[in-house]
């Protein structure tokens, strides 16, 4: 081929390829990148959805720092984090090698069970679970009454609405990291569990010496993910408590919907670059603190 | 000797966990065919002791349950058609061609996972104001076919395949749009199943943007409809609104015992497992 020919052919390949990736790179931008801008200038804006934005400076940046309600609604999205996260860490972990022992044919029929939970539509399966949480006809007060536990007010108090957004979201979600954790144990060669058991290993040896560490990518994915959708949790809120009692229940998610509803667009605004702000700090501090504990060395 | 055993106890333990995590649909079905008045009594009923299939009749009365189901089947199946052509094309470009560029279109498209829909919504929202979208169903489809997380899968999926078939179908005189319909998406059927499964339940449990866009109960999709339903019956009859959630369920659990086959291998063959 002479060059010149393959600079055209060249060409060519970038046209086809830019006619390949516009569809994506349009929509990308007029539904994520533009939208991301656009709310960032309007955090500096006053907007109530009738008038046209009026330039407003800080006001709203001043208003952000001294909400006395911004403190209590990351502290309970961080709450939230901070048990839901490891849970389905562990959970799905747990799950997926007691699944994993149980034989090729069974197993198939475990991994579908465990992950139907995952496919339903949030917001109608929560709202049949906040009748099994009822104080007074709700079947898990029924259960515990049975036990001689008296009754729990499960959405009426502060303490108990948040586990029962926990006890949901794991039931409702753990299928997806015990599906990525299934995938991974079967990535592991049978090879290695032979050779550990010639040297003579043992149960407990093979898990925390092959299993874990051929499963940390699995692990950090998992992490990564469920830390990103996690932040943003708002069905389960939204049904189950309604954010309440008080706010004690109230997410970043959920603030943000009710300023939005409240007619405040710019102070939404502020709200939700800073929890986008948010999400990108964290996915970047895993990413960096990665090399630390994941180990790519599948050789 | 030892071994067997475990797997029998390891398949008791998986028994009761199923068991546990099935515990609440059986409660829902047989609630839902349970004597409205009946609903909220106690003892609770795991299995279907009566079978009052009115319920399922009068959630269509009480809500126009059929056009919900419409909408989200039109919302769901436009997303999830669309969706796959525009993430095979993008995932095609990334993986097989070469142009300027390319790095960083790839990431700023995956950095579209750490965007939340929270942060986008409100300039949408002004947007579909001023073109006329808001209150459509259009309105709803668009932000639904960017799928990021759909055009790694794919990429990493494609980049499995071998390149000689492509240089095959080359010499043969095939374009692009040739090598990738033809050679590459007949081979990528797992991948594709999964992207296409994942795409399809996200669109059908869409529901903040929705509960943002649509405001006419006309346009309603099943999860607006069905929080539109437990607030018109919350305190009168549980058992007409599990009904309706159950209804509502039968597409997507369909839709999942289909592809589900392909599921595991799609999500495993694409290098997700890191």
């Amino acid at each position: 081929m002479s060059v010149k020919k393959r600079k055209n052919s060249v060409k060519k390949e970038n046209r086809i390829a830019y006619l390949f990736v516009a569809p994506a790179l349009i929509l990308f931008i007029l539904f994520v990148g533009y939208p991301l801008i656009a709310s960032a200038c309007l955090m500096f804006c006053d907007y109530n959805l009738i008038s046209p934005p009026k330039f407003k400076g800080l006001a709203n940046i001043i208003k952000f720092f001294r909400d006395k309600e911004v403190p209590l609604v990351m502290l309970s999205s961080l709450k939230l984090l901070l048990v839901l996260v490891p849970m389905h860490v562990i959970f799905g972990l747990g799950l997926a090698c007691l699944v994993n022992r149980t034989g090729k044919k069974m197993s198939a029929v475990y991994r579908v069970i465990i992950y139907i939970p995952t496919i339903m539509t949030t917001v109608s399966v929560a709202t049949a679970w906040s009748y099994l949480y009822d104080t007074d006809f709700g079947v898990f007060n029924y259960f515990l009454g049975k036990l001689g536990i008296g009754k729990i007010p499960w959405l009426n108090s502060s303490a108990w609405a948040f586990w029962a957004i926990i006890i949901f979201s794991l039931w409702k979600f753990v299928g997806t990291p015990f599906l990525y954790y299934i995938i991974g144990l079967q990535n592991i060669p049978a090879s290695f569990y032979e050779a550990a058991e010639i040297d003579g290993a043992g149960g407990r040896q093979k898990f925390f010496y092959i299993t874990l560490p051929m499963l940390t990518p699995t692990i950090f994915m998992v992490v990564v993910l469920s830390l990103i959708s996690y932040i943003q949790c708002f069905d389960e809120p939204y049904i189950l408590t309604g954010g309440g009692p008080g706010i004690s229940t109230t997410t970043v998610s959920l603030y943000i919907y009710r300023n939005f509803q409240a007619q405040n667009i710019s102070y939404a605004s502020i709200l939700s670059v800073f929890l986008f702000i948010l999400i990108m700090a964290v996915t970047i501090f895993q990413f960096k603190m990665s090399d630390k504990w994941v180990n790519y060395d599948t050789e | 000797m030892r071994k067997n055993k475990f797997t029998a106890l390891a398949n008791i333990g998986c028994v009761l966990i199923s068991f546990i995590v099935l515990l609440p649909f059986m409660w829902m079905l047989a609630t839902s065919l349970r004597l409205p008045v009946d609903s909220f009594r106690l003892p609770p009923s795991f299995f279907p002791t009566v079978f009052h299939v009115d319920n399922y009749v009068q959630v269509f009365r009480k809500v126009p349950l059929l056009k919900f189901i419409g909408n989200s089947f039109f919302v769901s199946v436009t997303a999830t058609l669309l969706q796959c052509m525009i993430t095979c094309m993008a995932a095609y470009a990334f993986a097989r061609l070469q142009f300027k560029g390319k790095n960083i279109i790839f990431l700023l498209l995956l950095s579209g996972l750490m965007i939340p829909v929270q942060s986008t919504v409100i300039p949408i929202f002004m947007l579909y104001k001023q073109i006329g979208l808001m209150d459509s169903r259009l309105g709803v489809i668009l932000p639904l076919l960017i799928n990021p997380l759909g055009i790694f899968i794919m990429k990493q999926f494609m980049e499995s395949i071998p390149g000689s078939y492509d240089e095959a179908a080359k010499l043969d005189g095939a374009g692009h749009f040739a090598i990738l319909f033809r050679v590459i998406l007949p081979m990528t059927k797992p991948a594709i199943v999964t992207v296409a499964v994942l795409s399809f339940v996200s669109s059908w449990n869409d529901f903040y943007r929705p509960l943002i866009f649509i405001t006419s109960s006309e346009k309603m999709t099943l999860p607006l409809g069905m929080t539109a339903l437990s607030g018109l019956m919350r305190n009168t009859s549980i058992s007409i609104i599990l009904a309706g959630i159950i209804i509502s369920a039968i597409p997507l659990i369909l839709i999942y015992s289909l592809g589900q086959k392909y599921f595991v291998e799609g999500i495993s063959l694409s290098g997700l497992k890191g």
